[in-house]
Order: C-alpha cells, then sequence, then structure tokens
C-alpha cells in the first residue's frame, strides 16, 4: 500500500497521466431484467480518457518517474504488442528518452502505427522470443532499462492508485471489477481494497475464449487454458503469469467469466449510454456487472481502455461480434 | 422590452439546479493541441444528464413552476430538449407534453416516452408544430389545466440554466480567454456568452456554425437578426433552428465572433474526437471542435491559448454514422 501511496503522489505531480472521471451508468431500466432485482448501480471509471487512451500510462509513468534521473536518461524498454507498449511509448517521448519496444512479428499494421506514432521504436521477434521476454523479464538485444508490462512493482504500484481515486470517489463502494490480462490491473487495484476497505468485492473480469485465471482458481494451482483469439485483445491469454497468481488469488474475491457476445453488446452500450469509446477488454467489467454477476450494491467498473480498431466498432455498432 | 438576464440569474440557476445536474469533467487531448499549437478544454456535456446540455435549461425551467397549480409542462422538439424536459418533468413530478413530428425516429419516442412524458404527433413542418402546441395550451385550459409551454432555447429560464456551463467552466480553468459553443436556437450561446463575459469582459466568446445553417453568422455580420427562410441541410441536427427571438439580445450583445464549418469538416471532427479522445460526442458538438481546428481560428486568433470547446451532446444515430462509407 505504501508503494501506492507513493506512486499516488508521483503521478499527482506529473503531467502525463490524468485523475480520470468516475461516472455513474444511467438507465439502467431496460437492462435490469439482466441484473435482477435488487440494488444495482454501475458505475465508470473511466481510465480510456486518459493519454493514449488507457490506463497503462500510469504504471509506466510511475515506474519512469521511480528511476534514478541518469538512469532514465538511458531510455527505456518492454515487451508488448499493446496498451502498454503505447503508454510507455508516448511518456518516454514526453520526458525526452527513447523506448524501445520488443514485437511479436505478427503484429498488425495498426498497432505498429499506434507505437511508432508516440516515437517507440519496433523490434520485431518471433512469437516465442517476444514471450521469453515476457518470462524472463528482459531480452539481452533490448536497449535501455526494461519495464515488465503487468509485474513490475512499480507498473502495479501505478496501477494501485485507481484505486485509491475510486475510494475518494464512491467511500461506500461494494464491489470493483478490472479486466484482467496480465493481471497487474487486478491486483494494483484489489491492493488497494483489501488494504484500506477490506469488505470490498474485487472482482477480475475474463472473456471464456481465453480465461487463464479463471481456470487457475478453479484448478487451484496455476493452469493453461483454450486460448482463441477473438477481438478482446487487450486481456485472454493462454496462463496467467507465475509471480502474479500468488498475489492474484489473495487479493480478488473470484474472476467473471463474461462471452464475447456479453462483452460486443457492453462497448455498444457504452457508446449509447455512457457515451465513450470502449474496447472489449474495457466493456468486460460492465459486462459482467451487466449480466448480474458482481452481485448487488456500488459496483465499479475499469474501463482499462479505449483502443478498439475502428473497423470492430463499426461491426460492434451493427450488432455483431466482430 | 424586459431586461435582459445577468450573472446572478445564473448564479441562482446554478444553485437550483446543482443537485440535478452532473458537474460535467473538462478533459484535455495533447493531439489536439498539438494540432492547433493551443490548449484546448473540452467541457463533457455529452456526459450530462440526457447526453446533451440541454437538461440544465429545462431543469432551471421546471424548478420554477408553481407546483401547487399542477402544471404541464408542453414543447415542441425530437430532440435532446425533447428528453430534457421529459426527464426534468419526471424530476420535479410534473406532466409534460411533447409535440413531435410524425416522421420522428422510434428511438426518440421512445426516449420520451420511457421517462413518462407524453407524445402528440404534429406533421414534420414549423408551421404545424407551433399550431399543434398552441392547440395543446388550449386543450388543457379548457380542461382546467395550467399548460406552460417551455421553449427549447427562447426562455429566459432555459437561457440562464445553459449559462452554468460557462460558470462551471471558468471556476475550473481559470485561464481560459476564449471559448467556443456551437449555436442553434441561440440559447446555449447567449447563456454562455452572458455568463463568460461577466466574469471575464476580455474573454472571447465565439460561436460555431454549419456553413450551411449560417443565419449566426450573417445576424452578427449585419447586426441584425436574419433568420433563416428554409430548413437547412446539414448533418448537424441540432442545429438546424435560427437564432431566435429572445436569444438574439444575449447573441449580439456578448459574442464576438461566428466561425463557418463545411459538413466534411464537421464529421472529420467528430472522427477524431471518438477516435483520438474516446468521447462519443454528436455532430452539433462536433461543429465546435471543426472551428476550433479551422486554419481561420489559428491565423485569426493566434494570441488566443487557452480555449474552452462546449461538448454540446453525446446523442448519436447509430445506423447513420458519418464516416460509415468515409
Amino acid at each position: 500500500l505504501e508503494d501506492i501511496r507513493k506512486a499516488k503522489e508521483t503521478l499527482r505531480c506529473c503531467p502525463y497521466v490524468v485523475r480520470t472521471p468516475l461516472i455513474k451508468l444511467q438507465n439502467l431500466a431496460e437492462t435490469a431484467a439482466a441484473v435482477g432485482d435488487g440494488d444495482v448501480e454501475i458505475y465508470l471509471k473511466l481510465e480510456n480518457l486518459q493519454p493514449t487512451s488507457s490506463f497503462k500510462v500510469r504504471g509506466a509513468s510511475n515506474a519512469m518517474l521511480s528511476l534514478d534521473p541518469e538512469r532514465l536518461k538511458q531510455g527505456v524498454c518492454t515487451a508488448s504488442a499493446g496498451n502498454f507498449a503505447q503508454g510507455l511509448a508516448w511518456t518516454a517521448k514526453e520526458i525526452g528518452v527513447s523506448c524501445n519496444i520488443l514485437i511479436p512479428d505478427h503484429t498488425p499494421q495498426n498497432k505498429r502505427l499506434a507505437m511508432e506514432r508516440y516515437n517507440g521504436v519496433l523490434h520485431p521477434v518471433p512469437f516465442d522470443t517476444w514471450w521469453n521476454a515476457i518470462t524472463q523479464h528482459g531480452d539481452e538485444n533490448l536497449h535501455g532499462h526494461f519495464i515488465h508490462p503487468a509485474s513490475d512493482p512499480q507498473v502495479i504500484a501505478g496501477n494501485g492508485t485507481i484505486g485509491l481515486e475510486i475510494l475518494e470517489d464512491i467511500p461506500n463502494v461494494d464491489a470493483v471489477i478490472t479486466p484482467y490480462g496480465g493481471g497487474g490491473l487486478s491486483c494494483g487495484v484489489a491492493t488497494v481494497m483489501k488494504s484500506l476497505k477490506p469488505a470490498v468485492r474485487c472482482y477480475a473480469a475474463e472473456v471464456e475464449t481465453a480465461a487463464p485465471l479463471s481456470a487457475s482458481l478453479k484448478a487451484g494451482c496455476m493452469t493453461c487454458c483454450d486460448y482463441v483469439p477473438s477481438f478482446v485483445d487487450g486481456i485472454g491469454g493462454k496462463s496467467v503469469l507465475p509471480e502474479i497468481f500468488d498475489l492474484a488469488r489473495n487479493v480478488l474475491d473470484g474472476s467473471l467469466v463474461v462471452s464475447l457476445r456479453q462483452t460486443a453488446d457492453a462497448v455498444k452500450l457504452l457508446i449509447e449510454k455512457a457515451r465513450v469509446v470502449a474496447e472489449g477488454a474495457g466493456a468486460a467489467p460492465v459486462a459482467a456487472a451487466l449480466a448480474g454477476k458482481a452481485g448487488l450494491g456500488k459496483i465499479v467498473c475499469v474501463v482499462s481502455g479505449g483502443n478498439i480498431d475502428s473497423q470492430k466498432l463499426m461491426k460492434v455498432l451493427e450488432g455483431q461480434v466482430p | 422590452m424586459s431586461d435582459l438576464l445577468n450573472l446572478s440569474d445564473v448564479q441562482l440557476a446554478a444553485e437550483r439546479i446543482s443537485s440535478y445536474v452532473h458537474r460535467t469533467p473538462i478533459m484535455t487531448s495533447s493531439t489536439l493541441d498539438e494540432q492547433v499549437g493551443k490548449h484546448l478544454y473540452f467541457k463533457c456535456e455529452n456526459f450530462q444528464k440526457v447526453g446533451a446540455f440541454k437538461f440544465r435549461g429545462a431543469i432551471n425551467a421546471v424548478s420554477q413552476l408553481d407546483l401547487e397549480s399542477r402544471p404541464v409542462v408542453v414543447t415542441h422538439s425530437s430532440g435532446n430538449h425533447a428528453q430534457a424536459l421529459s426527464l426534468a418533468a419526471k424530476l420535479k413530478c410534473v406532466q409534460a407534453i411533447i409535440v413531435m413530428p410524425r416522421t420522428a425516429p422510434h428511438c426518440k419516442r421512445a426516449a420520451v416516452l420511457g421517462y413518462g412524458a407524453s407524445i402528440v404527433s404534429c406533421e414534420p413542418t414549423e408551421q404545424s408544430r407551433e399550431a399543434t402546441k398552441d392547440a395543446e395550451i388550449a386543450r388543457l385550459r379548457t380542461c382546467g389545466r395550467n399548460g406552460e409551454y417551455i421553449s427549447t432555447s427562447q426562455d429566459a429560464r432555459v437561457i440562464a440554466g445553459q449559462g452554468t456551463v460557462a460558470l462551471e467552466m471558468l471556476e475550473d480553468v481559470k485561464q481560459l480567454d476564449s471559448i467556443i459553443v456551437p449555436v442553434g436556437g441561440g440559447g446555449l450561446l447567449g447563456g454562455v456568452g452572458l455568463t463568460a463575459k461577466s466574469l471575464n469582459p476580455q474573454i472571447k466568446v465565439i460561436a460555431a456554425e454549419p456553413v450551411n445553417a449560417a443565419d449566426c453568422y450573417n445576424s452578427v455580420k449585419s447586426g441584425q437578426r436574419q433568420p433563416l427562410l428554409e430548413p437547412p441541410q446539414t448533418i448537424a441536427d441540432g442545429l438546424r433552428v435560427s437564432v431566435g427571438v429572445v436569444a438574439w439580445p444575449y447573441v449580439k450583445k456578448y459574442v464576438d465572433d461566428v466561425i463557418l464549418v463545411s459538413e466534411q469538416e464537421i464529421k472529420d471532427a467528430m472522427k477524431l474526437v471518438w477516435e483520438r479522445m474516446k468521447l462519443v460526442i454528436e455532430p452539433s458538438a462536433a461543429v465546435a471542435v471543426a472551428a476550433a481546428l479551422t486554419q481561420q481560428f489559428r491565423d485569426q486568433y493566434s494570441d488566443l491559448k487557452h480555449v474552452g470547446v462546449v461538448l454540446s451532446g453525446g446523442n448519436v444515430d447509430l445506423s447513420k454514422l458519418p464516416w460509415a462509407d468515409m
């Protein structure tokens, strides 16, 4: 918790992260049937409104600003093809240091462009090499200080500041749902809750096409699960990260698994009712809350990001599952 | 000739409506700032109740009714004001009758009915809207009921309510040197202009208008109200009305300039905000963003560095997104 409080101070003073709005999802009347009888209030912590449109700038900024300035000057690097790479690259650009990014060589063009827009220098490698960097926390050929996208303690602490803000805005929150990919967001936020308000139920949200946390929790140990790629590209892998799993099962009350259909519907609902663009991973917590999986009371859903490909968004708006 | 509103009317409105409205956030974007070379501050009224700033004026008006007399509020609108008034009436336990063209889309009718208001259909002409609204008020009178017409923008109570947008913006961003506001009937523009200039006479108040509906531009340039002679063709469906009689004195007194934007500029701005800021805004709101992005704005106002932009609403017809075929 101390690390998270320190992170809060760091981020408060830095211009790279904003204190995002927390709004109530109105007009739940028509979805009341799904939620069932009882009192449910769904709130949205809009991390999709951060610079680079995801919460990742919190972890990236905290990690970078916690470094010795001499070390920081030499630049940073990471292994990621998604929002963390964009968040790190943008923050590095704002600070004025280099950012090298290891990406799997099948990374699509639109994601490459997004990273390059922020001056990220891309290093495409075969998938196994890339996965190796994730499990080994680095790659000897990559220049700069390596920041792990999920399990770096300063990244998790940065993520935890979301939990502090939620408690400031809704002190009597009953449940918090965070999408679970690498687990860094869920662990950061849940650590805050367990330290400051243990009665708050902390849930991970996963999609049924790739739900390793749910599988591992059921099995009581780390297991691999079936993995099917989907439009929800921010979360969902074959397995959980070992260094995260022990922390995760201590601080989380469970994993809520939603379907791709429910997730796509939640993306559309957020556009219609909340007037924000969320990506699949960002909408998954909302899908879980609407399906009644988080129970009753005041439920805060962390809308983690908004980086959804335009064509996929159009399909969602047409009522399809991309 | 009635007196114009002053700042204290807007401040009173703010107190009156504070427990009903959302104090919406101001968001910024380094991408858009880089594009225009200025600091832009976006007031997110798309997050307001019913998804548009209109709720402020509506609840301010309904809150001032004498509830003992069991009033029935009446208006003609199929857009954001219809929903705003329906919700305001529901919250104050007042009956609402919305006159709507029979051609209004199903989702707009459903939204109004969802708030408990009733709908009376009219023909899709200006004449029919007015006549049907007047007929409803007359009908109510014969039943011994007190029908209260609350216009979408030509009502001092509504204009004062819309002015609260500027109160919040200037409280949150003290260094604002300008505010860009989309203009249709002039309710928001008038209220924001009055409020901003009263708080800071140096601030620039700039209207943003579709070039296809340039009545405000013509009026401001000539000094005389010049309403459009025909319904305009613009994607900004909330701005298809002309600046009205009640709003005009505020527009004339407080507005410094009107920037016109093309249909393509509106669509581009809307897409930019959706994609880079992840905010869902409707075309009428995009008009203000488009104005901020014009070369004209950059060239003419190079001294303005801290620009407020009102994102007036986020109610979009998802089946008709302008870039579906872009």
